[in-house]
């Protein structure tokens, strides 16, 4: 096994975790500890934050590869940068916190590919392979923002450090506002589509 | 193997929540002129005994002070939604109705923390808003006050079950001031994080 391949099987691995829970992130991390004595304690907030990263770099990775489709038009395109953006930022903060409990963030998937079967993994079902409009585009976002949505809202009856918690509510407070703005580029009106739900737990 | 209180049956409890929220949208015109009596004090909370984990004494006070925002977004909306424009109403209408699944929610958790939930008072000083722009910058305020609260309360609810439920309603009220803010002409999403500020 070559040390990127042990890489990619860590970042799957968190990401399963980070869709299911508490019980795949069980998988993942005893997965990990073979090759990390850090890993050892799952639900540990490092653990779970380090999911939650893994998961933002494949939204941010997602959302680049969508800017430089083509498939944009010019207003969308403004847009989708605004929430690149925002996205980048939840990396920054919740990288920072990463390192102060000792850890390294996750690597960013490296093609296409891999972000594709990372989506798999993910159990979404858009591809970044198969972009062919804006709409196809708008759709992938949406759902990776769901996603990024699941994993924050799985995350906040685990952490164990509250501030953090806070930390968290306010970016899926925005993962919301994201979705809400993708909605609208795609159903211009409609707001049943825009706030579909009184309650945002996301797709996890 | 205990488990907590908070965690019985979320499903199935929420179900019935949303259910009783839409039924209760039906009747929105009424609920101002319906809701009566006075607040419950915060002192009658007590906890429950359970074998699991326990919500702490505050939990109770904490939730029902979010009960009593939802209470005023949800006369708030009533109030306001006859001023909005034909779109504004349809937004006005299923912010409402999320309003009152909210409402239902909290009250759900005050019981489970050992509370009895706060009613709706019967009136609200709301201001006098007579542009569609006066009742969008109120609407617009009671938002930011219910997003400022769940950020402020989140921390300090005992149960991890509870924050997430708090966070679930919390990012739906995000959604409801980022199209509020849209259509004042501001910029819907101007931070990377909530904050309660904007």
């Amino acid at each position: 096994m070559t040390g990127s391949s042990q890489v990619q099987l860590s970042r799957r691995d968190l990401m399963a975790g980070a869709a299911t829970g508490a019980g795949l992130l069980t998988i993942g991390a005893a997965a990990l500890a073979a090759e990390s004595a850090e890993a050892a304690a799952p639900q540990t907030d490092a653990g779970l934050i380090r999911a939650i990263v893994s998961v933002e770099v494949l939204v941010v990775y997602c959302y680049q590869q969508v800017l430089s489709s083509g498939k944009l038009t010019p207003a969308t395109e403004h847009v989708i940068r605004q929430l690149l953006g925002h996205e980048h930022t939840h990396v920054d903060v919740l990288s920072a916190v990463l390192e102060e409990l000792g850890q390294e963030p996750p690597d960013p998937p490296t093609s296409v590919e891999d972000a594709d079967a990372e989506l798999s993994v993910l159990h979404g079902s858009a591809r970044l392979a198969s972009l062919s409009s804006e709409e196809d585009c708008l759709r992938l976002l949406e759902q990776v923002e769901q996603l990024v949505q699941g994993a924050y809202y799985v995350s906040m009856s685990k952490l164990a450090d509250v501030k953090l918690a806070r930390t968290c509510a306010s970016i899926l407070g925005v993962e919301a506002q994201h979705y809400s703005a993708l909605a609208g580029l795609l159903h211009p009106g409609d707001i049943n589509k825009a706030v579909p739900s009184a309650f945002v737990e996301g797709s996890a | 193997m205990v488990t907590e209180p908070a965690e019985a049956d979320p499903a199935c409890r929420r179900g019935l929540l949303r259910a009783a929220g839409l039924s209760l949208a039906g009747s929105a015109g009424l609920l101002l002129a319906a809701c009566g009596g006075s607040h419950s004090s915060s002192s009658q909370a007590s906890t429950t005994t359970t074998s699991g984990p326990v919500p702490d004494s505050l939990d109770a006070a904490l939730l029902n002070h979010l009960l009593d925002l939802e209470h005023m977004g949800v006369a708030a909306y009533t109030a306001g939604i006859p001023l909005l424009s034909p779109a504004g109403r349809k937004d006005g209408q299923l912010f409402l109705t999320q309003e009152l699944s909210h409402a239902g929610e909290l009250g759900g958790l005050v019981k489970q923390a050992g509370g009895k939930p706060h009613k709706g008072r019967e009136t609200y000083n709301l201001g006098h808003p007579r542009t569609e722009d006066d009742v969008l910058n109120l609407l617009h305020r009671i938002e930011r006050a219910q997003i400022n609260a769940y950020l402020d309360a989140i921390p300090k609810v005992s149960l991890g079950s509870t924050r997430a439920a708090l966070a679930a309603v919390l990012a739906n009220d995000a959604q409801h001031i980022s199209v509020l803010r849209l259509s004042l002409g501001r910029r819907p999403i101007p931070t990377a994080l909530v904050t309660g500020h904007e």
